[in-house]
């Protein structure tokens, strides 16, 4: 005789036929889901922190052949929002023009001009050799009336000896990687910047409003920080293997004998850059070499090499 | 001339027994005439000689005492006072239970215990709070977990760290300047999920020390504080069992004797089962902790006993999910599409072992216990994505043995020594990468690092006349690291002088040394925080306290009041210097800076612990500061939880046998953050792009709102004669929903970006069902 469907006893039965600390997890459901919805999450309190005095930003380049590229912006509010909020219009207000800029080497002065139609940037004529010789930056903007200024030693240029770009198969994926080689000089420390990037994004970022890159994906490749205090051997030669294949032909390499302030300074953005470690990094405020300003004065002539991807020779 | 102040003082306290006249000696346990569990710093007094002495960490006393009648008078808080008459003709051994005060309401068990809180005000210790499971499981709690540690960071000089979280900061001090002890085993992660909860189960627990200055020389490697806690022991005489079931996890514990009167065990486990409850509803919290607890403890006479205890609690997140193949539908297209496993594991544990030999000698005057432990505490996160597996993990492990001696000479001398031994073996950031991961992320072993302490100690408590009494001693420390040796003479001392009825003042001088450091974020809280020891270039930390107080009873009133004035300096302390970086990085050394800290302040503490209404109200006003050369420009800065003031009240009121009503109100100023403060743009080397960049005030210039907070727990319990015991909590946590703390953080509203401070815990309830029998 077939039985009977009972809802009752058939839930019953299958309580029965549970683990004990499943019957236990049953039990306390109800009072868990109870205080869940009881649960209030506190409301956030508000609170002021003073913000930081706008300053002017220094940052500086000397392009190869000798041309100085001074960018000059201000400062601003954390409360202002963050790179994916910030207008346009809000971007030219903190961009620096009109500003009197100036170096000063080897007992000369000239003055910086701005280039035409792209705000902040400050040039000096091409062809300067300001190779071992301490240079000075001045700014003024008459707008606020402030006044900011750097002094640097500028370094010997030092030339990567050899550049590869490599393009190979392996376990079926195509790895692009680079080889580098230079000499050091024995006799004193040096720290050494290199930059891995795509010629056409550079040509691109002098000739248009430099804060349009803001978080942009900005064709750098590969940047790493040197210092012969980690190694013994005067030619240093290393082979990088890159993360994303490159779509350019060709790869310029940007080496720059730097001085030990722009090392740290350079290590110190570094360490604390991309998400994780700006999460878990302790603050820190970047060193500077700005009197009165922020950023970083850097006056050292870097080399650069292209090259044009081949195969791997094995 | 500095080695022989050791030699001299340690010749001191033995010669005083050589000028000990014609006496015999009573020696015994003092016991839980319930469960047999021993009783420490129970007072045993005659009151014809008015001599006295207090029972020590196995409950044990010795007193020698003329040949003369004898009125013993036995107490202890919370136990009834009894009273022992005896002819003192030969020396004798006399094994005493105390009855808990189940009564604890009638008057005349209150005055006869009042004798016992009277010690506090009596002794030479200052800085210290005796908690016990009984007096702590009425106060409310997260999630009705009674705990421990909260517990303690309600007292005055022990602030917290992070709301809800168990780091306790300590005058000033920093979270891994406590030494916690489980039954004489360092315990060196005391958190569960993330601090929240604390790693002692309530039911396994005999009672718990906090010493914040004036430390024993038989204490040493922190700076700023030791909490000793026991373990209870099995009842050799008859089974017990109590268990509790909350809404956040269960417990159960039973303990009794395996061979009666000989062997007795204790075995004590708590889980959480949120992720149990949260199945039912169909979500995915694949997240508990345990902990369990044993005990074996083994009278093989009344000279020797052996206590066999063990820890072990863990973490444990195990996250594993198919990740859906290409369009989604769960159907795989061809060979290659058939979804993705993605594992990800977190799991965190402690483990303590102690053997414990407690022997007594011929004499009776002399007490030895002699322990062999092992403690480890390790995490590993795992994950494994396709091909892909990762696992971090990181590893400190301690072997070591004490040898204590207790010798009792007569009842105006107490002296302790001893040798502690040490082995440290550290092994942070041990890499294990496989698939395309390990190319970016290189396996590594993680170096070895070992440091062996070893010391000797020892200390007189002597009492020089009814009003002075004075604590001395020295702790000869030492640290044997590659390529270093550090060494430390540790000079103790505290001082009581009685006047009046009931009124003391106390004094006491410490230096201590600590031989290993924690490494951790300065602003976010990360479970991996990692313990490194002293190297060549690390050096140990280094502490001087003084510490003066005033302390009063109240008898009529049974309150105690005490006010306690510190200055605590520190050296060596260290911290990362900023911009480091924190995860997978082995490279300590280069990341860390050596500074130097201060901390001052006032305790007041008022404190009644017998009748219906009990409780404390504590206050602390403190300050405590740091100088890095590296940091902050070298100048001084506030500590980060540099809590000005501190207010804590918390009342227990028994209506009646049945129901109890108890409430916590702390408030404490807020604790300083770095908070960003603007930005700016830069661009990269190549001057490609533009990276936006955080300036920040200075080093932990705000100071955050305060916070304050108001828990209520009520009990019901069924009758008292009735043999299984049980009761309901119904608690609540931060009644008004006030939030507290923790980071300040810019965020969009909607119309503009603004600061602001977020709490983690607002009003949380709980209801919780115990039992005993």
């Amino acid at each position: 005789m077939k039985r009977k469907y009972h809802p009752i006893k058939s839930e019953i039965l299958k309580y029965s036929k549970r683990k004990p600390g499943q019957k236990l997890a049953l039990w306390l459901f109800p009072f868990a889901m109870l205080t869940i919805q009881l649960s209030c999450v506190p409301e956030d309190l508000l609170i002021e922190v003073a913000p930081a005095k706008p300053q002017m930003v220094i940052s500086s380049q000397v392009i190869p052949g000798g041309t100085m590229v001074v960018f000059v912006t201000r400062s601003f509010s954390a409360l202002e929002g963050n790179d994916d909020s910030l207008s346009s219009a809000f971007l030219d207000k903190i961009i620096v023009e009109n500003a009197e800029a100036s170096i000063t080497f080897n007992g000369t002065e000239e003055l910086l001009e701005p280039i035409e139609d792209v705000a902040g940037i400050y040039v000096s004529d091409s062809g300067l050799d300001f190779e071992n010789s301490e240079i000075r930056l001045d700014v003024f903007d008459p707008s606020t009336n402030e006044s900011i200024h750097a002094t640097t030693r500028v370094l010997p240029r030092i030339s990567p000896d050899s550049v590869a770009f490599f393009e190979h198969i392996e376990d079926k994926d195509t790895v692009h990687s680079i080889y580098f080689s230079f000499t050091d000089p024995q006799d004193i420390d040096n720290w050494y910047a290199l930059n891995v990037f795509d010629p056409e994004s550079f040509a691109e970022g002098i000739s248009s409003n430099p804060l349009s890159f803001v978080g942009e994906d900005n064709g750098t490749f590969y940047e790493e920080l040197i210092t012969d205090q980690l190694f013994e051997k005067p030619v240093f030669e290393k082979t990088i293997e890159l993360e994303e294949l490159i779509r350019s032909d060709t790869i310029a390499f940007l080496f720059t004998n730097i001085s030990e302030g722009y090392f740290r300074f350079l290590d110190s953005r570094q360490r604390t850059g991309g998400i994780i470690s700006s999460a878990t990094s302790e603050p820190i405020n970047h060193p500077t070499n700005i009197v009165g300003g922020l950023g970083y004065f850097n006056a050292q002539n870097p080399s650069v090499k292209f090259a044009s991807k081949t195969d791997q020779k094995d | 001339m500095k080695s022989k102040i050791p030699i001299i003082l340690l010749l001191t306290c033995l010669c005083h027994n050589l000028l000990a006249q014609q006496t015999h000696t009573i020696s015994g346990y003092i016991t839980d005439s319930s469960n047999g569990e021993a009783l420490i710093g129970a007072t045993v007094f005659d009151n014809l000689s008015e001599k006295g002495t207090v029972t020590n960490y196995y409950g044990f006393y010795s007193i020698t005492l003329p040949e003369n009648p004898v009125e013993l008078r036995i107490s202890y808080i919370g136990y009834e006072t009894s009273i022992v008459a005896l002819q003192l003709d030969e020396n004798k051994e006399l094994n005493h239970p105390l009855q808990a005060s189940i009564g604890s309401l009638e008057d005349v068990v209150i005055s006869a215990e009042r004798f016992a809180t009277e010690e506090e005000v009596r002794s030479t210790q200052m800085g210290t709070i005796q908690l016990q499971p009984k007096e702590i499981e009425k106060i409310p709690a997260i999630g009705g977990e009674v705990d421990l540690i909260k517990v303690a960071q309600l007292m005055p000089g022990v602030s917290r760290g992070g709301e809800g979280g168990t780091g306790m900061y300590v005058r000033g001090g920093t979270d891994d300047q406590n030494l916690i002890l489980l039954d004489e085993a360092t315990v060196y992660n005391l958190g569960h999920l993330f601090g929240f909860f604390s790693v002692f189960n309530n039911d396994a627990i005999r009672d718990m020390t906090i010493i914040k200055g004036g430390f024993p020389a038989h204490y040493g490697g922190r700076l700023s504080s030791v909490m000793d806690v026991r373990m209870k022991e099995g009842d050799l005489e008859k089974w017990h069992g109590s268990g509790g079931i909350g809404i956040l996890s269960s417990r159960l514990s039973f303990d009794g004797p395996i061979i009666k009167d000989k062997l007795s065990i204790m075995a004590s486990g708590r889980r959480t089962y949120i992720d149990k409850v949260l199945d039912l509803t169909g979500a995915v919290l694949p997240y508990y902790f345990y902990d369990l607890n044993a005990k074996l403890t083994y009278k093989i006479s009344q000279r020797d006993r052996i206590f066999l205890s063990s820890y072990a609690g863990d973490d444990i997140l195990s996250f594993s999910e198919t990740v859906e193949n290409e369009d989604g539908d769960g159907v795989a297209n061809d060979a290659n599409d058939i979804g993705d496993e993605l594992n990800f594991g977190f799991e965190l544990g402690n483990i303590t072992t102690t053997l414990r030999w407690n022997h007594i000698y011929n004499q009776d005057k002399l007490f030895h216990n002699f322990t062999l432990f092992q403690t480890q505490f390790e995490y590993d996160i795992s994950g494994k994505f396709i091909d892909n597996s990762l696992l971090i993990k990181s590893r400190i492990r301690d072997l070591g043995m004490k040898a204590d001696w207790d010798y009792f000479p007569n009842p105006d001398n107490n002296i302790k020594f001893g040798l502690h031994a040490v082995a440290h073996f550290f092994r942070p950031n041990v890499v294990n990468t496989g698939g395309e991961i390990s190319e970016a992320l290189e396996s590594k072993e993680g170096e070895l690092l070992r440091n062996q302490e070893i010391s000797i100690y020892a200390n007189s408590d002597r009492k020089f006349n009814e009003q002075l009494s004075v604590n001395y001693g020295f702790r000869l420390s030492s640290s044997n690291v590659p390529g270093a040796f550090y060494g430390a003479l540790e000079p103790r001392l505290s001082a009581k002088y009685s006047f009046g009825d009931l009124n003391s003042v106390k004094f006491s001088y410490t230096y201590m040394k600590q031989y290993m450091h924690r490494v951790s974020s300065s602003s976010i809280a990360l479970p991996t925080d990692l313990w490194y020891p002293v190297t060549q270039s690390v050096k140990p930390q280094n502490s001087h306290q003084i510490a003066a107080g005033y302390f009063k009873g109240f008898k009529e009133k049974d309150v105690n009041l005490s006010v306690e004035f510190y200055y605590k300096t520190m050296d060596n302390l260290i911290e990362y210097r900023e911009g480091a970086r924190l995860l997978l990085n082995d490279n300590f050394e280069e990341e860390l800076l050596n500074g130097h800290g201060r901390a001052f302040g006032g305790e007041l503490l008022v404190r009644k612990k017998l009748g219906k209404f009990t409780g404390w109200l504590g206050y602390s006003l403190s300050k405590a500061n740091r100088t890095f050369a590296d940091l902050n420009d070298g100048a001084t800065y506030s500590a980060k939880y540099d809590r000005r003031h501190d207010v804590s009240m918390v009342a227990t009121f028994d209506i009646n046998p049945r129901f109890s009503f108890s409430s916590v109100w702390v408030m404490s100023s807020g604790s300083k953050f770095t908070a960003q403060n603007g930005q700016y743009f830069f661009p990269n080397t190549s001057f490609t792009g533009v990276d936006l960049i955080p300036t920040y005030t200075r080093r932990n210039a705000i100071t955050l709102a305060p916070s304050h907070r108001f828990d209520v727990n009520f009990i019901l319990r069924n009758k008292p004669h009735k043999k299984f015991r049980s009761e309901w909590h119904f608690g609540a946590y931060n009644f008004y929903n006030r939030s507290s703390p923790y980071q300040v953080r810019v965020e969009f509203d909607g119309l503009n970006y603004r600061y602001i401070q977020p709490g983690l815990f607002g009003f949380i309830p709980s209801i919780a069902w115990n039992f005993k029998f």
